[in-house]
């Protein structure tokens, strides 16, 4: 069974990369325009911390260190999850009947149908990018636990990304209007943790650890790397907590998505 | 007989109250070969979504290969083959405007991906079907024959015309030869030559194989040289369901002729027909064209009046269908 999801990702990974790449002047455009808006943003936070020097104690190379997690996640979960991204129009094109008549796995299929390349490779970029200028100057020892950790960062920080949108994505089954709150939810979010988490006020700040879990995306698992001051106010175990929250969360939107399909008519 | 598909008193009605299938109840066993007609709105998409699993019915009892459809078992998926064309898929999305929109929603449906390349489409259903190498290479090299798609292989399916997206749509169900094939107006827009041999395919594939066929069209000629069976839909409801020979030879030969006089005519009592209707200068008259030929009526009738106009009309398979049911009932 394993080698036989072997092949099938292999196919899947085979066509999935020539075709998203085909169109090499539209890609390349693409990429570019990504490229460009999230090189923005970082520089309204550079710009924000020649005014400041620090934000709760977090300097612009440590800010660059969080954002490159933020990125390398999203970077990941756009290759895995991107259908779910997408789900309305894959519903509306008739996409996703072809994959409930398919003899396979749902889920498995949705997971290796799709990514987009062109925005994992510019977010890939920008976060490689942030990770050089910033890694080897803001104090972490990288060895051999610092490194597993990190590993264990960029898996739960895709899968809680994944679950997210896993989670709305199974509203479609119900309504076949996008509503764009999915959209509106989770950019708002994934704006919000470019900074510290504890700069914001409560409400947003528990909505970000509580509800759109992205302080377990960057902020905590950058705590455990960088230990800055603000950290005093939250739990300690808070550090470790990524991981319980990528399986948990996960597994919720899992299975409520499991169970909405049953209300999907085509 | 095995029995592939039961469908029984199934009845789905769409949010906007249409009874879009109403009461249907057959049986289909392995082999058969059943056409489905109707004409559009009828309810023959609707039907095989139902069969699919795609939809849900709102009452009634529906099983393929012994299971539910919306069970979305795996092993149902295996042996299940659907192709659709437009119409299909218009009826399915439930829209009406024929224009950019529908064309549109064309392009992202069907059993082929529109991003992959067709090359690619194939290795991926290889891959899903668990096909061997060899027999896949084998096959495909006989779909190529008969379709003649390998010279497309490098084109992502949205290049496609419609025609030849059509065609690797069917070589991409029949590459894994599926026991139960379903197709929904697949002869949509592929060219008359063309049809002759994909035709020619699925009579050879499903004898071969014992394949069961479900064919929804509204093009007679498609039924008649590849099913034995025919279901006739007409507002949802299943209102003839039996052999096509029995309509064709039965009803099928009631021709209607129309002729418009110079002057009035007072009567044509002789005439050689079933029955007919004058009024003024106009004559309507309903003949059956095993034992009697036009040439003969007209030359009747052109030997005692002048002729100034004349229609010889042949009853589409709807007509015939609906004169049968209306024999039935009354």
């Amino acid at each position: 069974m394993s080698m036989d999801l072997i092949q099938l990702f292999k196919a899947y990974a085979k066509t999935g990369i020539k075709t998203r790449f085909q169109y090499h002047l539209d890609s390349f455009l693409l990429s570019l325009a990504v490229f460009v808006r999230e090189a923005s943003s970082i520089f309204g936070v550079y710009f924000l911390l020649l005014k400041f020097d620090t934000l709760n104690d977090w300097n612009i190379k440590e800010i660059f260190f969080m954002f490159s997690i933020l990125s390398a996640t999203y970077s990941l979960f756009i290759m895995f999850f991107m259908v779910f991204r997408d789900f309305p129009d894959w519903i509306k094109h008739g996409d996703f009947d072809r994959i409930l008549l398919r003899p396979r796995g749902i889920f498995v299929q949705m997971i290796l149908n799709g990514a987009d390349w062109v925005a994992a490779l510019s977010h890939g970029c920008i976060s490689i990018l942030m990770f050089i200028l910033s890694a080897n100057s803001v104090g972490i020892r990288w060895n051999a636990g610092s490194i597993f950790y990190y590993l264990v960062t960029m898996i739960s920080g895709t899968v809680i990304q994944g679950a997210i949108f896993v989670f709305f994505s199974a509203f479609n089954f119900y309504f076949s209007k996008n509503h764009g709150i999915k959209e509106f939810v989770f950019w708002k979010s994934r704006r919000f943790a470019t900074f510290p988490v504890s700069i914001y006020g409560g409400v947003v700040q528990n909505i970000l650890m509580f509800v759109i879990p992205f302080a377990f995306v960057n902020y905590f698992p950058a705590q455990y790397l960088l230990r800055k001051s603000d950290m005093a106010a939250y739990p300690e175990y808070y550090m470790y907590l990524s991981p319980v929250i990528a399986i948990v969360g996960f597994t919720l939107a899992y299975v409520f998505w499991r169970f909405s399909l049953r209300y999907y008519q085509s | 007989m095995k029995t592939m598909i039961i469908v029984k008193n199934a009845v789905k009605i769409f949010d906007n109250g249409i009874h879009a299938t109403d009461d249907v109840s057959f049986h289909i066993t392995r082999g058969e070969k059943v056409g489905l007609i109707g004409v559009n709105g009828a309810g023959k998409t609707t039907l095989i979504r139902l069969i699919c699993g795609l939809l849900r019915p709102d009452s009634g009892y529906i099983r393929v290969f012994r299971r539910e459809p919306l069970s979305r078992d795996k092993s149902i998926g295996m042996k299940m083959g659907m192709v659709y064309g437009l119409s299909g898929i218009l009826a399915g999305k439930g829209k009406v405007s024929f224009g950019f929109d529908a064309l549109s929603a064309f392009e992202g449906s069907g059993n082929l991906d529109k991003d992959l390349t067709i090359k690619n489409n194939f290795e991926l259903i290889r891959t899903i079907y668990r096909i061997p190498k060899d027999l896949f290479q084998m096959r495909f090299k006989e779909l190529d024959d008969a379709l003649g798609i390998g010279e497309y292989m490098n084109y992502h399916v949205g290049q496609l015309s419609l025609g030849q997206k059509m065609r690797a749509e069917i070589a991409s169900v029949l590459i894994y030869e599926p026991e139960l094939l379903i197709l929904d107006e697949p002869l949509i827009g592929i060219d008359v030559s063309a049809k002759e041999s994909v035709r020619e395919l699925l009579r050879k594939k499903s004898s071969d194989q014992n394949m069961t066929i479900i064919l929804a069209t509204h093009n007679v000629e498609e039924i008649e040289k590849i099913c034995d069976r025919v279901m006739f839909l007409d507002k949802g409801k299943l209102i003839y369901n039996g052999s096509f020979d029995k309509i064709k030879y039965s009803y099928g030969c009631m021709n209607r002729i129309s002729v418009e006089f110079e002057e009035d005519v007072p009567d044509l009592l002789d005439l050689p027909v079933v029955r007919y209707v004058i009024q003024n200068h106009r004559m309507t008259a309903w003949y059956n064209s095993d034992l009697v030929s036009a040439k003969e009526i007209t030359s009747f009738i052109a030997s005692r009046y002048k002729i100034k106009d004349l229609l010889i009309h042949k009853p589409t398979i709807e007509e015939t269908v609906k004169n049968m049911v209306g024999e039935m009932y009354t």
